[in-house]
């Protein structure tokens, strides 16, 4: 990671660092020529100075000859006027020699100095000029320069010439002072050219750096602001809470505006996280909490891999309401670290309001639950024989329907409340009562939401119409439920018309024996059936679904009264198991009309007219005196009327005194002659002649 | 099965016994409450709001001339013809909707009541196989709230 950072670092800046480099080098640079320079200057300086010099021993020499001419013609001493010679002939030549060549001379302090030779071509003429008088002036002054021995003559030689040329001399060395003059403010002018280019391609370079430094920071500025400002509108904006977390759980500085909302409580930059998750969650959360955090700031884990750690997922909390109290929410916090340079200096938090997710998987889970029981209850309504089922719904709706009436039409005082909420409560009690008797479980819950309903009013010391308004709600429900019922049987009903294999007789045997052996298991007993229905596949449709209905009401009948209990049968000394035999026979060769005749027999305890007279008495439908006057054949008849059963306890088989009256509406239809022929602990067989 | 429960059927009875006991010095009393499975009843003048949204179908109000006269009459409103009396009819079933937003917030959109006298076509059974009628007493006359409403699948 360092590498790529190092050269983007250098790539962004890399224009402000070559500028700063040329401004660097613009600077050297001058200053090298600055020092170039003054020394050349300094030099010309002493050019200069020498050959001002030069004119003044040019004219000092012509004094000290002219001098000394006159101080011996007058006889004088004449030893300073031949120093003075001497010395102004050694500076003289001296200097011009190194004019021409270059080298050390004596300066005007006395101490050697370096002069540099005569670099332009007017001053190498100036000096050429120069040498060709001084050279003959030389050879002159050489007898003088000896200073012991010298003619007047050589003196007046001497004298004469520089006489003559020293003006000329004069003017050479004036020149060549002026000539040096130039060259040197020449140079000066060079100097102050390169020094101010120097420093304006310093200055541009450095407006250049300024230009470029003040945008980039600028456009810093604005991408720094622009980010500062998204980030607020993302903080802002987003709905989950955001916040980042220290190693020592302070919260940071920047937080989504979600997050106060989320968590109900005001969140302070710097405080500690832990204090407000030991509020929120049980004491257990906080410990993992702690452990997990403090996991996630090791580097020892890998992250991904401890996520499912998070004690925070879908966690329940207690938030604070705003106007005080609290209220249950449910937040899964994720936790993210942030690494920077290698290191963990936070966690990102990301709160997430889960509540709704939580409440509706809750709910779907009780959604799916409640289809199943339902699908379950619905199937259990398949045990229960269809005429039973259908008659249980159709009383069930009658009683619905009466408790629905009382509730319109109940007076308006609160006697007539209470006396109306005990009559629908013994109704649904009942209703309750049969729906428990068949394994109608759906049905029976019902009963007893409603119960528990009906209880809540029974229960209060004062009833208003008030307490009403919440009657027609499970007494809807009852309807719902109803028409779900009759829904689901119809459509089954549909389905086996269309699915239902063509009636043979050998599966309408099979149906039977099966049913008799389910009804025997039920009530203990044990039962044998053997069946000839080879002819029913003759008759046309809805009479063989009649003849079905009465054969299945039959032989339920048989085994639910006919067939004794084994321990019974074998106090008889008959067969452990009873015997039902039915059978479907032609009846034509009788000539009475009718085509066939279905048999059932079984070998149980016969109808018995003491018995069925007993049990009228109890459904208090008849008198004893009004039994009295009737036959034993018109008693035996009443089994056939609705609501008769010899059963004091409902169960899905029998005891509901449904079952015989369909068999009668079904004989009724057939346009069938019934014979039933039955001695007491022996036989009953109900013989039935149709004709198709 | 679809249905509301105690609370919300409340939310419109409330409304309507509140409106009674606030204008008038005489309280509305709930005498019962019941499925209609048969015929909807309906009185001399009907007040009626339609809601979609959350819930969908409608609620009414419906009573008789002589429950309006007599309502106008307690609050000193002399004005007895059949636009006020409509106008009356009108007002509880705006009452009704007025409770109804502040309950359900903006789950529920609720049309401005219609009003109509004598039985109207236009009310029948909605939504509901069995609406539920809750029958009203005051000062001795009848007035029935017949919630016909369901939850919108």
């Amino acid at each position: 990671m360092n590498p790529v950072k190092t050269s983007s670092y250098l790539g962004k800046y890399r224009e402000i660092v070559l500028a700063v480099a040329f401004f660097l080098v613009f600077d050297l640079a001058v200053l090298g020529l600055n020092f170039y320079i003054s020394f050349q200057i300094a030099a010309d300086a002493v050019s200069i100075n020498l050959a001002g010099r030069q004119r003044m021993l040019s004219q000092r020499m012509t004094k000290a000859l002219l001098g000394l001419q006159q101080a011996s013609s007058k006889g004088l001493m004449i030893d300073a006027g031949l120093k003075e010679v001497d010395t102004t002939f050694g500076l003289f030549d001296a200097t011009l020699r190194s004019f021409e060549l270059g080298g050390q001379v004596t300066g005007g302090d006395g101490k050697p100095v370096m002069l540099e030779r005569v670099t332009t071509t007017a001053g190498h003429e100036l000096i050429r000029q120069a040498k060709a008088l001084w050279e003959p002036f030389k050879g002159l002054l050489l007898p003088l320069h000896s200073g012991v021995e010298y003619t007047p003559q050589q003196l007046d030689a001497a004298v004469q010439y520089a006489v003559a040329n020293n003006l000329t001399l004069l003017k050479l060395m004036n020149n060549l002072t002026t000539d040096l003059e130039q060259t040197a403010a020449l140079k000066a002018d060079r100097l102050r050219l390169v020094q101010t280019t120097g420093i304006v391609l310093a200055l541009l370079n450095f407006m250049f750096i300024l230009f470029k430094f003040i945008r980039r920071l600028r456009a810093t500025d604005r991408k720094a602001e622009m980010a500062q400002k998204e980030t607020t509108e993302i903080l802002d904006t987003v709905k989950e809470g955001l916040f980042l977390l220290d190693a020592e759980f302070r919260f940071g500085s920047q937080y989504s505006a979600s997050l106060t909302s989320i968590l109900g409580n005001p969140i302070i930059p710097g405080s500690d996280f832990r204090a407000m998750l030991q509020a929120m969650v049980a004491p257990t959360v906080y410990t993992a909490t702690i452990d997990y955090i403090n996991l996630l700031f090791g580097d020892r884990v890998r992250e991904n891999l401890v996520q499912e750690l998070n004690p925070l997922t879908a966690v329940e909390v207690q938030v604070p309401r705003p106007h005080g109290g609290v209220v249950q929410r449910f937040l899964t916090l994720q936790f993210n670290r942030v690494v920077i340079d290698g290191r963990i200096s936070h966690l990102l938090v990301t709160v997430f309001d889960v509540t709704k997710q939580v409440e509706l998987e809750a709910a779907l889970v009780d959604a799916k639950k409640k289809v199943k029981a339902e699908v379950n209850i619905l199937l259990g309504l398949l045990d229960v024989e269809p005429a039973t089922l259908n008659y249980f719904l159709n009383k069930t709706e009658q009683g619905l329907l009466e408790i629905n009436e009382q509730l319109r039409s109940v007076g308006n005082t609160r006697h007539d409340y209470r006396q109306m909420v005990a009559a629908i409560f013994r109704q649904i009690h009942a209703l309750k009562g049969d729906a428990a008797a068949l394994g109608l479980t759906m049905f029976e819950e019902l009963a007893q939401q409603f119960e528990a309903t009906l209880a809540v009013l029974r229960d209060k010391q004062e009833l208003s119409g008030d307490d009403l308004i919440s009657l027609p709600l499970p007494l809807d429900e009852f309807f719902d439920r109803i028409g779900m019922v009759r829904d689901l049987i119809s459509r089954l009903a549909s389905y086996h018309d269309v699915l239902a294999p063509e009636d043979n007789p050998a599966a309408l045997s099979e149906d039977l024996k099966k049913l008799a052996l389910r009804i025997a298991r039920d009530h203990g007993k044990e039962v044998e059936v053997s069946s000839n229905l080879q002819l029913i596949k003759q008759l046309p449709s809805p009479t063989r679904e009649k003849l079905k209905t009465i054969a299945v009401q039959l032989m339920r009948n048989a085994v639910v009264h006919g067939i004794e209990p084994v321990t019974e049968r074998i106090e008889l000394a008959k067969p452990a198991a009873g015997h039902i035999s039915v059978a479907l026979k032609s009846a034509n060769e009788d000539g009475d009309g009718y085509d066939y005749e279905f048999v059932l027999r079984d070998d149980g305890r016969g109808l018995i007219p003491r018995r069925i007279r007993a049990a009228l008495v109890q459904t208090a439908r008849y008198s004893q005196t009004h039994l009295d006057e009737l036959s034993d054949v018109q008693v035996i008849m009443k089994i056939f009327e609705p609501g008769f059963s010899t059963f004091t306890k409902a169960n899905r088989d029998a005891g509901h005194g449904v079952g015989m009256d369909v068999v009668k509406e079904k004989l009724q239809q057939l346009g069938a002659h019934l014979q039933i022929v039955t001695r007491e602990d022996d036989y009953t067989q109900f013989s039935i002649r149709f004709a198709v | 099965m679809a249905g509301i429960n105690e609370t919300e059927l409340k939310v419109f009875i409330d409304s309507v016994t509140h409106y009674f006991s606030h204008l008038t010095q005489e309280s509305a009393e709930v005498r019962s409450a019941y499925l209609n499975n048969a015929s909807i009843p309906q009185l001399d003048y009907t007040g009626l709001i339609s809601i979609t949204g959350q819930y969908r179908g409608c609620v009414y109000f419906t009573t008789t001339e002589r429950c309006l006269r007599k309502l106008l009459r307690s609050m000193r409103e002399s004005d007895l013809r059949e636009e006020n009396l409509l106008d009356a009819v009108g007002e509880i079933a705006n009452t009704i909707a007025g409770n109804a937003r502040r309950h359900f917030g903006n789950t529920l959109l609720i049309s401005v009541p219609q009003t109509m006298r004598g039985a109207v076509d236009k009310i029948g059974v909605v939504v509901r196989a069995r609406p539920y009628s809750i029958m009203l007493s005051w000062a001795g006359h009848d007035a029935v709230v017949i919630v016909d409403i369901e939850l919108d699948s």
